[in-house]
């Protein structure tokens, strides 16, 4: 046991130092008979070895301090001398036991932190992570791409008067055109809307233009197969003031196309028929599956339908009080659950509505 | 609508192909959704003559036939019976395909080699049945591809004509629209209309009793007509087009009225009493029988073709049982008239029976295309049935049809569009469109669309025309200038996002559910009788009995979704629903609150190491709820036990009130209606309105300084009974009105020993700070003597020592 040999020497030296000879010669000695600092250093194992060796070199009683005791019994002219020897060694000393009990203290501390290892590889601590529906994040989507463009959210009634959602829109009780739309009655009078257009009818009666707002929403048909829910998602946009020409929908449809699909996304407008816009059009983006080559969803026309859109007609703006003279605009539908089927590459739209927890994770 | 290529190429002459074609449709409105090859699946089968018939030597079921295919004679074994030396028939070469991808090979039958095969109308896919070999026309050339000799080398062309375009749903029309499109000619159907005998006029009569709903109705006589099955090129026609052949007199009015677009109907003569035609009003309650066999109870906003006696057809419609043309017809009577459209439709509706003539008619048909119609059904049916066309036609047409003559403006063209449409290109478009020009002035013209064009009335009518033929591909795209509406906020829609956020950061997943219920879930959630949850908004025309209301709760769906899930297997499940639910609030509109709903079942967390497996329970759900509406800044909610909830479990059930009144509950399900509903009785729910928590919640966040002056913290441990709630607790610390008291939060609860029986521990931590200065030892705890005494007297609150 090195340490117990170098307190038993320690001890020794203490016990020859009464009475011993000049101080100048007895210093270099006791420093060549204890060792070098690197012997302490070697000595010492742990912190408690070295604060052992600390008290039997400086502690009260330790060799350092019955030498500096000696000091003022030495001859006047030896005392100097006597001074700087012990300082030196004791300096010497001090500082590798300093040194010393800086190794050690970091092996100690690095000892003890290894002990307290976790395993890195089990799962974090977490209330997961609940995700949007994807119908809700695509709607956003297009909400915020039409509020940078300076659209305004409005909202209508769900279970809507036949009135706001057929008879304003130009379509009176008997016109084929109903047809269009597979219709949910609550009465005679009340329907479930069929689109998010009414909201445009009450809107515009609410208010003097400009208007320019859309509106997200569900919109209900009585109609349910593999590629029809009876309740699905819109967002219908409006834009009157004065001024306002199918140059500016084409604007605005193609900026929104842009940026929902990529810049660059060919687009083309075909005339089609709404009864409460004219003229009307809906509105084909290259297949973003194919790329335009022919496919079963685009059923190999190279060509994916996503909205319908028009200039609102003149009927519609009579219906609300607005001069057909004075304000034109134009109006528009998207369905949100055929975007999101192309955005996310989904083949069942009724996967929308069963909420398989293993469907909704993925969004 | 369905035609074919060929026959529009009988009326427009054009060089381009089908898919040229079907794209200039398409991109003026006719969408072409579909194109179909109906040669398509048939390669390698000629036309065949047949040299002789030899019986096979080792099979009496079959004949071995020598055929000519053109260019040599061939064996060829056959087992139909139907064939004759000199017939020319559909001829299979080894190497032919078939549709439904059959091949033929050279092939040894009873020990004697076939070099193809004969085949029937079934096998070439022309017909679902047939019996014996395809017989082919004496002058099918011999050696000649089938797909041509057969009229096979056809498209079929889906065509979605929208409501406006009646005048499309037929070839001529539609090739109309074609013409105009590539600036090509059209030929009209040439037909030869040859009469005998003495004139209609003595033979039969017709009264129009209501010439509001029968503007126009015309007809004529065809007599000695034998009725039998159509030609092959009739038969091919109709199929390409999707209508069934019937026989060649129903047959001749069927191919009219796709190809002019009239419908027409033809009486057996023999069943119209007194030889005459009275169109009236049907009397309310009155019966007839349709074609299909069906009694149908009639209105009298119904329009009736009648005889002397009784009904015959129901106008526009559908024609009688009563009078219909069958194979011992010999004498017809030929109907072609204009009904009015909302009347055909009305009666349509009503009765639920859409057919070919009503889904022309109801759009409008053409009121001066009567006649041409009339004449050429006549003809045809003469020309396939024999017979003679009596002299003259029946034509009551009181009062002609006007299409109004309208202004259509260039500058409101240019207005409308956006673009720079020249007048001379305007004129054009109209004059290819048939549209005739009254008047021409410097900046207008006075504009009259054909009798056809029912969608043409007014101004915008015809700046759509301008624009559809035009090209909007051509109209260049701007941006109009910005800000041509103030942006308002929106909260609700602000709020909502912020909610989902938050419940989605809480580990819930956002279900969308149907807005349906069933209504026999509100016995199911054992609601009383007058709860108002049961004052449903109740569809008409339900698709099922499960779905024949509006949701007022969204407890049904979160159940629904739940169990959907467990059948898959998916145990865990932590969702949230915002959506409106529907309160019947009397005559009218219903109410439609926006609720906000959620359920958990299942593990508590992601990591179930870390919580021993621990299930979700009510103190997770409310955390949930709670941190959502600390997202949305709601700062008066509270929660007090819910007694009126029959659903959830009576001691785990907590209303929210917020600002005093109640918004919404969170509970674990009653284990009653967890059993009832067969799913685990742990389940925690909560539904919320939303609008309330939003109008309470703070738009901007209010800012205070922060505190400058450390803060003193005390613990306090009260031992209390057992019913006492922490929110009493609260409360008796808020009514003390102490300044200083700047937080207090539960930091322990126990019950059990040493606690006594009916007591439980609560510990709280008891911020104290003062905003002028820094409290001293003294002032706290004097404030938190008064804590002390204020609990003991309240509430029997017995001071833990700590
Ligand atoms: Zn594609």
């Amino acid at each position: 046991m090195p340490l117990t040999r170098f307190l038993k020497k320690a001890r020794d030296i203490k016990a020859g130092l009464e009475g011993a000879g000049r101080l100048a010669e007895l210093i270099p000695r006791i420093s060549d008979e204890l060792g070098a600092e690197e012997a302490i250093i070697k000595f010492a194992q742990t912190t408690d070895d070295l604060k052992a060796i600390e008290l039997e070199l400086f502690g009260k009683k330790g060799i350092i301090s019955i030498l500096r005791k000696k000091i003022p019994q030495e001859a006047p002219e030896d005392r100097k001398e006597a001074g700087r020897l012990l300082n030196e060694i004791a300096g010497r000393y001090e500082a590798a036991l300093k040194a010393r009990g800086e190794e050690l203290a970091a092996a100690e501390r690095a000892q003890a932190l290894a002990s307290q290892r976790i395993d890195v590889t089990m799962p974090g601590r977490r209330p997961g992570v609940g995700r949007p529906h994807p119908v809700t994040t695509v709607t956003r989507e297009v909400v915020e791409i039409f509020l940078e463009m300076g659209f305004s959210v409005a909202e209508g009634p769900e279970v809507e008067l036949d009135y706001y959602n057929f008879e304003t829109l130009n379509m009176p009780k008997d016109h084929p055109a109903r047809d269009m739309q597979d219709t949910f009655y609550v009465s005679d009078d009340v329907v479930l809307r069929t689109h998010t257009s009414p909201v445009q009818v009450r809107t515009m009666k609410s208010r003097r233009p400009p208007v320019q707002i859309i509106a997200p929403g569900k919109v209900y048909r009585c109609d349910a197969d593999v590629s029809h829910t009876p309740m699905f998602h819109q967002v219908e946009g409006l834009m009157v003031d004065r001024g306002i020409n199918f140059s500016h929908l084409k604007g605005v449809l193609e900026t929104f196309i842009s940026k929902m699909f990529g810049a660059g996304t060919a687009t083309r407008f075909r005339p089609s028929f709404f009864p409460f816009t004219e003229p009307s059009a809906e509105v084909d983006i290259r297949c973003v599956i194919c790329g335009g080559n022919g496919c079963r969803v685009c059923k190999s026309t190279g060509w994916l339908e996503i909205l319908g859109c028009g200039m609102v007609d003149p009927e519609v703006f009579r219906a609300v009080g607005y001069d057909p003279e004075e304000f034109t605009g134009f109006a528009f539908g998207l369905g949100m659950e055929r975007i999101t089927m192309l955005k996310y590459g989904i083949d069942d739209i009724r996967l929308f509505y069963e909420n398989d927890m293993r469907f909704l994770g993925q969004f | 609508m369905r035609t074919s290529f060929n026959w529009l190429k009988e009326y427009v002459e054009t060089d381009l192909t089908v898919r040229q074609v079907s794209d200039r449709l398409t991109m003026a409105g006719l969408e072409v959704e579909g194109l179909e090859y109906l040669g398509e699946g048939i390669s390698g089968v000629v036309v065949g003559r047949i040299v002789s018939i030899n019986p096979h030597p080792n099979a009496d079921r079959l004949t071995l036939c020598e055929v000519d295919n053109g260019s040599e004679v061939l064996p060829v074994i056959c087992g139909a019976k139907n064939l004759h030396a000199g017939d020319r028939v559909p001829l299979a070469l080894p190497g032919a395909e078939l549709p439904g991808g059959m091949k033929i090979e050279k092939a040894k039958l009873r020990g004697v080699l076939s070099f193809g095969m004969l085949c029937s109308e079934k096998e070439l896919g022309l017909a679902k049945e047939s019996s014996g070999l395809m017989i082919l026309p004496e002058d099918a050339p011999v050696g000649g591809d089938i797909v041509k000799a057969v009229g096979l080398d056809d498209w079929a062309m889906e065509i979605n004509v929208t409501p406006n375009r009646p005048d499309c749903l037929c070839a001529l029309g539609i090739a109309r629209e074609a013409a105009a499109l590539t600036r090509s000619a059209l030929r009209q159907p040439k037909f030869k209309l040859a009469e005998h005998g003495a004139n209609i006029a003595g033979r039969m009569k017709v009264t129009i009793e209501d010439p509001e709903l029968c503007p126009r109705y015309a007809g004529r006589l065809v007599t000695g007509v034998k009725a039998g099955p159509s030609p092959a090129w009739m038969r091919r026609r109709l199929q390409a087009v999707g209508v069934r052949s019937i026989n060649n007199v129903v047959d001749a009015t069927n191919y009219v009225m796709m190809e002019m677009g009239q419908p027409l109907h033809a009486f057996d003569c023999r069943f119209l009493a007194g030889r005459e035609i009275i169109v009236r009003r049907a009397v309310e309650g009155e019966v007839f029988t349709t074609l299909d066999g069906v009694e149908r109870t009639l209105s009298k906003d119904m329009l009736l073709i009648c005889d002397a006696d009784r009904p015959v057809a129901l106008a526009g419609v559908m024609g009688g049982q009563n009078s219909e043309v069958t194979d011992q017809t010999t004498d017809v009577f030929l109907e072609s008239a204009y009904f009015n459209p909302s009347c055909v439709r009305k009666t349509s509706r009503k009765l639920g029976l859409h057919t070919e003539a009503s889904h022309r008619f109801e759009r409008g048909a053409d009121p001066e295309g009567v006649i041409t119609a009339l004449d050429r059904a006549a003809s045809m049916i003469a020309g396939l049935a024999g017979g003679e066309i009596a002299a003259g036609r029946i034509d009551e047409y009181p009062n002609p049809l006007k299409m109004p003559v309208v202004t259509l403006r260039v500058a409101r063209v240019n207005e409308i569009l956006g673009a720079g449409l020249e007048k001379d290109e305007i004129a054009d478009i109209m004059k290819r469109l048939r549209i005739k020009i009254h008047e021409e002035t410097e900046d207008s013209f006075l504009l009259q669309a054909p009798a056809f064009r029912p969608d043409l009335t007014r101004e915008i009518d015809f700046v759509e025309e301008a624009a559809r033929v035009y090209g909007y591909g051509k109209i260049r795209s701007s941006m109009p200038a910005r800000a041509a509406a103030a942006r308002e906020p929106d909260t609700v829609l602000a709020a909502s996002m912020r909610a989902r956020d938050a419940m989605q950061d809480c580990g819930f997943h956002e279900v969308v559910n149907y807005s349906f219920m069933d209504p026999g879930d509100f016995d199911r959630l054992g609601l009383s009788e007058n709860d108002f949850r049961r004052k449903t908004v109740t569809l008409q025309n339900p698709l099922s009995a499960g779905q024949s209301v509006m949701r007022t709760t969204l407890l049904p769906s979160l159940f629904g979704n739940l169990s959907l899930n467990l059948s898959r297997g998916v145990r865990d499940m932590k969702v949230f629903e915002l959506s409106r639910v529907f309160i019947h609030a009397g005559p009218g509109l219903p109410n439609e609150p926006l609720k906000i709903g959620g359920l958990a079942c299942g593990a508590r967390a992601a990591s179930p190491w870390e919580t021993g497996g621990r299930k979700a329970d009510f103190y997770d759900m409310k955390g949930a709820v709670e941190q959502m509406l600390d997202a949305l800044r709601v700062a008066n909610a509270v929660f007090a036990a819910e007694e009126d909830a029959p659903f959830l479990h009576p001691g785990k059930a907590a209303r929210l009130l917020v600002g005093g009144s109640p918004a919404g509950y969170i509970g674990q399900v009653h284990p009653d209606i967890a059993e009832r509903w067969d799913i685990p009785a742990e389940v925690c729910v909560f539904e919320i309105d939303f609008r309330s928590i939003i109008e309470a919640a703070s738009a901007l966040p209010s800012y205070k300084a922060l505190p400058r002056y450390p803060a003193v913290e005390r613990d306090i441990a009260v031992i209390v009974p057992a019913d006492v709630t922490s929110l009493s607790v609260l409360k008796a610390m808020e009514s003390l009105k102490l300044g200083l008291v700047e937080d207090v939060k539960l930091f322990d609860y126990y019950e059990g020993a040493p606690i006594p029986e009916g007591k439980k521990s609560l510990a709280y931590t008891v911020t104290y700070r003062s905003f002028e200065k820094t409290l001293t030892d003294e002032e706290a705890n004097l404030a938190h003597k008064k804590i002390m005494d204020v609990l003991k007297e309240r509430l029997g609150a017995e001071i833990r020592e700590q």
